[in-house]
Formats: C-alpha cells, structure tokens, sequence
C-alpha cells in the first residue's frame, strides 16, 4: 500500500516538475519524505486574493489515494472556507464514507481519481468564490456577507503582506 | 494487498500470454516469495497515452476492468477504491464489486505496450513487450539479482557477475594436491599444515616421511628424549629412548623395588577411595544426629513446662514430668558415658549443642593428621629412594588403617546411639499420653459432678421463685426454711439424693433438691 502511494506522489512530482501548472508551485518540504509537500499559490487574478504568494504544506496519508490529504496554511489567510489555524476545509478533502459536518453530498467528497494539480485547483477556485454555505472561519464569513469593503480591505492586506514575506 | 495484487497480476499476465513456455510457467508458480518485478514502476517507451491510463494509479492499466457506468480501472485498483467507498471514483455511481468485466482487447493493447527492462538503471538495455517482460527476467536478464551457488557463501550478486565469482568465491571447495580432499578455497593453506599427505621431517632423527606416519614414527623415534618409566616414582632420568632399555632400566634403583612401588601405590588408591567413601557417609549422618537431637531437646522442653504446670495445679500425676526428665537425662548420661565415646568429653545432653561442633573438628584435626602423614610417607619414599622407604610406608599404611578403623566405629557407635535415642522417645511419648489421658479422665469425671451440682441448685432456686415458702424471700440465706422444706419434701421422694451422681458432697447434701424425679432427670440429662 505504502509503495503504492510512494510511487504515485513520485510520478505525481515529477510531472508537476516537468510540465508545471499555471496558479501555483509544488515541491517536497524534505526530500526524504514524499508524504510531506510544500505548495505556494499565487493569488488568482481578478480576486481579491491576487498578487499574495500563500505558502501551504500538503501532507499524504500512506492509504493515498484511498484516502485525501490535509493541506494546511502556512501563511495567515482569511477565508470564509479556511480555519484560523490554516487548515482548508474544502469537500473534496474529506474522507469518503462518514460525514461529520452533516451537510455535505457524497458526491462532493474524497475519491482516489484526485490528483495534487486537480487538489490545488479547486483550492484556487474557492479563494475566488467561496462557499459560505460551510464556513470555516465564521467571522470571515459573516464580514464576506455583511461587510464586503471591510472583508476586501484584510483580504487584500493579507495579500499584500504574504507577497512581502515570500 | 498490493504485494497480493501484484503476485496476482503477475501470474494473470503469464497464462493469458499465448507463447507460454514451460519456464513462464514456473515463473507464474507460488514458488517465489518475490515477485520478478512491480508493474506500477515499468517504464515504457511510448509518451503516455492519457486514454490507456487507470484514473486511480495514473499508469498504464495492468488487468483492466470496466465497471456498469462505462469507465475503467486496473483490477487492484478499483477493488482497493471500493473498500473505502462504494461508488465510481469518477462519477460516484454505486458499484457491485462482482459486476466487474475484464477490458480483453484493452488489456492486450496495454499488454504489447512495448517496455525498458526494469533493471535498465543497472545497465540492461533490453526493450520487450510488457508480456515478455517477465520471460526476459527469468531467464534472459543478466542484470537481475542471484546468490552464489556455495551453500556457505550465500552473496547476493547480480546474475552477470556469477561465473567470474564463482572462480574467486572463497567458499569455493578445491581438491588438495597431496591428500586429494575436498577443501575450502580459503582454508587450503590452513589445511596445508595438517594435511595428512604431507611430507615432514622428525625433529629426532632427521628423517623425513609423510605426516601420517610421522604420527606413528613419533611414538618410537629412537632419539626422542623420553623420561625414565618410573618418574612417577621419582626417577630423575631422562635421555633419549634406545638409551633407555639398553643402558638406564638396568641399572635403574627403582626398577629394583618396582613391585613393592606399584603395589603400594594400588594400595594407597585403594584406602584413599575408602577414605573417601567414609568421609561421605559421615556428612551424611550429620543431619539425620542434629534432626534427633532438635526433636528430643522440644520434648524435654515441653515435659519441662508441664511438669510445672502440674506442681502449680497439685494434680495427681504432678511428680511424672519430673521423673520422665529425670529418666531422659540419666538415658544420655549413659549414652554418653558410654567407654567407647572416648571422643565424647560432654556428658550431659544440655551441653549438646557444642558437642556435633566439637566432634566434627575432632574429625577434621584426625583427618588432617592422617593426610598430613600420608604426604610426609609419600615424599620420604619418594627423596629417599633407599630401603627406608619400606619402613615409611608400612607406618603411613598403618596408620590410614587404624584411622579408618577408629572412623568406622564412630560411625557404627552413632548409628545405634541414634537407634536407641529413638526408641526411648516413642516410649517416653506413650507412656506419657497414656498418663494424661487419665489425668483428663478423672477431671471429666470432677467436672461432671460439679455441674450436676450446679443443677441442682438452680433448680431449687427456681423451685423457691415459684412456691414462696413464706414470708422470707426466695434464694435468702435462710439456712432453716430450706432445710425444713427439705425435711418435708425429703418424706415423699426420701431415695432422691442417689440421682446426684452418686458423690454427695458434705456442704451441699442439705440442699438438695426434692423435685418428682421425672422433671429433675429430664433436666439433667439436658
């Protein structure tokens, strides 16, 4: 099983290596450990997000691709769907079979076909429309719909802030 | 479950292939606890084609099947994705993992896809369709891993490396030119030097012939210098060995008294061994004298503490424990007195806890002195060597002798000390309980007619509560009413007093009772 997903997440990088996809870059955090990646997304254009640089790191259960990584924030975000500690909290990223948040359609969950590039796209996706159906982070949420200037505004400093750091 | 799958592939790809030779069959056979290679890490020639690729491992489909919504995954794969979640990996339609179709033309397809040997990091360029690739490793592929054929070498190699190993491999067995055995190559100078074929030269006698029968020539070498055959008993000699019959053994002193020296020596093993034996059954007595005398000392302990409690209670038997005593004691005295026991200087049993001490050092003094005499025999037989030897020896002997005789009788003595010891215990044991069981007898006996007693005054006790005689108050010391009524009743039942017990004691005779005989017995008896 192990070898399985080493030799998948191997393939996986190499391709991502060899033939990169626009909106973000993936490597591993210690080259040892194929389990562990380190992602930087580029804020997409037209949103509010554009032009930061949010660093993420991407860890693999041995079970992959039975079961979905946990990507996680490094950088301070602020996103409805993102937990103040970083972590996201999009559908497909989580695990099939059980359904704790009570909401959400198996049909949107984790299956094995999920690779790192379609991973990062739907991330990418949900930093230009989120889904406050399923909020992660409630105030975020609550000032996306209440307040948008305000959320713009931290959104927007966020970004600036991340592009200085990296 | 992927090594599983992957054995299973492995043997799914070997009989489907239509040029099955009988060595892919015995590749396909369980017999391998590895499996040749893993499909997962093959390498092809052709740039990806997305459409021949499963969905799940991203590689080229290996045992494709197609499930009821159409699409299509490895075996292995879409088995593993339905164990976590029932449904399609791609479009999450539910699945009935029995409803699974084998892809046949697809699987060929992928089959003949044309692959670099897995081994192509380590220098094989062969290129092979998928299907042969196993055929390749199995028999063809030089570049795959082996062990060297020597049992006791067991080096992982690779298979093109074999041949020139096994011509320098150190286990290797070569034959020995001299002697014609099989050997390890790297013990062969080692064997060199033991080899029985080999020639050697005596260092004796300067002459040369093989190893084998130098083992033999040593034995007789006439030049070898050998001690004289009698230097155990003390012969200085040595010299070279055709010197020793022709000139030393006639004119050798103790060849002269050889006899006398090996009968003695027999002699000496013989009453060491017997010394020994002795010696043994000695420690063995020990335990058995120490146990008897820990059990007599607790009985006359115990004699002791009832004999006193008998003085202080004045019973009958009072004077027995101090006789019994008395009698133990005077038995060891006796014991111990014995003329025999001249070794014995304790003569009373309370001083005996020294005594197994004393005894035993007396022992290890005799038993000292006689080794002591024994050493001092033997050296001055052996340093003078003259006629005073004879008269040494006779001594030692003699000595050991009566040493051993006075060491048997000891033992003998203790022996039936111990006997009669115990004889006298049982006695002293039974006649003693005897005594006591009478003692308790007669006491039963008192004990009975003080509680008939007892009855009797309660009854009439309860007599005086339930008819008042009279003015004075039941249970008053009004000597002269009880008396009167029993006077009066005394006129109706005037043979009651013998149901007492038949012991009218003189005080409580005016006391007694008249009740109907009937309640008074029933009461009793209760």
């Amino acid at each position: 099983m192990s070898s399985q997903s080493t030799l998948l997440l191997k393939k996986q990088l190499k391709e991502l290596t060899k033939n990169p996809v626009e909106g973000f870059s993936a490597g591993l955090v210690d080259d040892d450990n194929i389990f562990e990646w380190e992602i930087v997304i580029m804020g997409p254009q037209d949103t509010l997000y554009e032009g930061g640089f949010f660093k993420a790191t991407m860890t693999f259960p041995v079970d992959y691709p039975l079961m979905p990584p946990k990507l996680k924030f490094v950088t301070a975000m602020y996103h409805p769907n993102v937990y103040p500690s970083g972590e996201v909290c999009i559908s497909i990223l989580h695990p099939p079979g059980e359904d704790k948040y009570g909401y959400e359609q198996a049909s949107e969950r984790w299956t094995p076909v999920h690779t790192v590039e379609t991973i990062l796209v739907s991330v990418i996706s949900m930093l230009s429309s989120p889904n406050d159906e399923s909020p992660a982070n409630i105030e975020a949420a609550k000032e996306w719909r209440e307040n948008y200037p305000s959320f713009k505004k931290k959104v927007q400093r966020i970004a600036r802030r991340s592009a200085e750091e990296f | 479950m992927a090594a599983e799958q992957t054995r299973d592939t492995i043997t799914r790809t070997a009989s489907s292939s239509n040029t099955t030779t009988n060595g892919d069959r015995k590749e396909a056979a369980p017999t391998s606890d590895e499996p040749l290679y893993d499909p997962r890490s093959l390498q092809y020639l052709e740039p990806t084609q997305t459409s021949l690729q499963c969905s799940v491992c991203c590689e080229y489909f290996t045992q494709p099947v197609s499930v009821p919504c159409g699409h299509t995954f490895c075996r292995g794969c879409i088995l593993q994705a339905l164990e976590v979640s029932p449904g399609c990996p791609l479009c999450r339609t539910t699945i009935d993992p029995s409803a699974l179709y084998e892809v046949i033309a697809l699987s060929r397809i992928c089959d003949e896809l044309p692959v670099y040997c897995p081994h192509k990091t380590l220098g094989c360029n062969h290129t092979c369709q998928r299907i042969q690739l196993g055929k390749h490793l199995k028999d063809d592929c030089v570049y795959i891993g082996t062990l060297c054929r020597v049992e006791e070498c067991r080096k992982k190699l690779l298979k093109k490396d074999l041949s020139e190993h096994m011509e320098s491999c150190p286990y290797k067995r070569v034959e020995c030119l001299m002697c014609h055995a099989k050997v390890q190559k790297s013990q062969l100078s080692e064997h060199h030097k033991t080899c029985p074929a080999e020639s050697v030269t005596c260092p004796h006698c300067d002459t040369t012939r093989t190893r084998l029968r130098h083992m033999d020539h040593i034995k007789e070498c006439p030049r070898q210098i050998i001690p004289c055959s009698l230097s155990e008993f003390g012969c200085p000699w040595k010299g070279p060995r055709f010197d020793l019959d022709a000139i030393h053994i006639p004119q050798c002193p103790y060849e002269a008294i050889r006899g006398f020296l090996e009968l003695s020596k027999s002699r000496m093993e013989a009453l060491e061994q017997e010394n020994q034996q002795l010696r043994g059954l000695f420690h063995g007595m020990k335990p058995q004298v120490q146990q008897l005398r820990d059990q007599v000392g607790q009985l006359s302990e115990s004699v002791q503490l009832f004999s006193h409690q008998e003085q202080q209670i004045g019973g009958v038997g009072g004077g027995f424990g101090q006789s019994m005593l008395g009698y133990m004691d005077m038995g060891y005295r006796n014991y111990h007195n014995n003329p025999q026991q001249q070794l014995y200087r304790n003569d009373s049993f309370d001083e005996g806890a020294g005594e197994g001490g004393d005894h035993e050092d007396e022992m290890r003094a005799a038993l000292a002195m006689e080794r002591r005499n024994n050493s001092i025999g033997a050296e001055s037989m052996i340093s003078n060597g003259g006629p005073g030897v004879r008269g040494s020896v006779a001594d030692t002997q003699e000595l050991l002798i009566s040493e051993n005789e006075r060491i048997r009788s000891e033992i003998e003595t203790l022996t039936a000390g111990l006997a009669s010891l115990e004889l006298k215990q049982n006695m002293a044991i039974m006649t003693e309980s005897m005594r006591l069981q009478e003692e308790v007898q007669s006491l039963r006996a008192v004990c009975h007619g003080l509680r008939m007693q007892m009855h009797y005054l309660l009854l009439e006790q309860q007599n005086n509560r339930h008819h008042p005689p009279g003015p004075p108050p039941p249970g008053s010391p009004a000597g002269g009413n009880a008396n009167m009524q029993q006077g009066m009743k005394g006129g109706n039942n005037g043979a009651g007093g013998g149901s007492g017990g038949g012991r009218p004691l003189s005080t409580s005779g005016p006391l007694r009772p008249r009740f109907s005989d009937g309640i008074g017995r029933q009461e009793t008896k209760l």
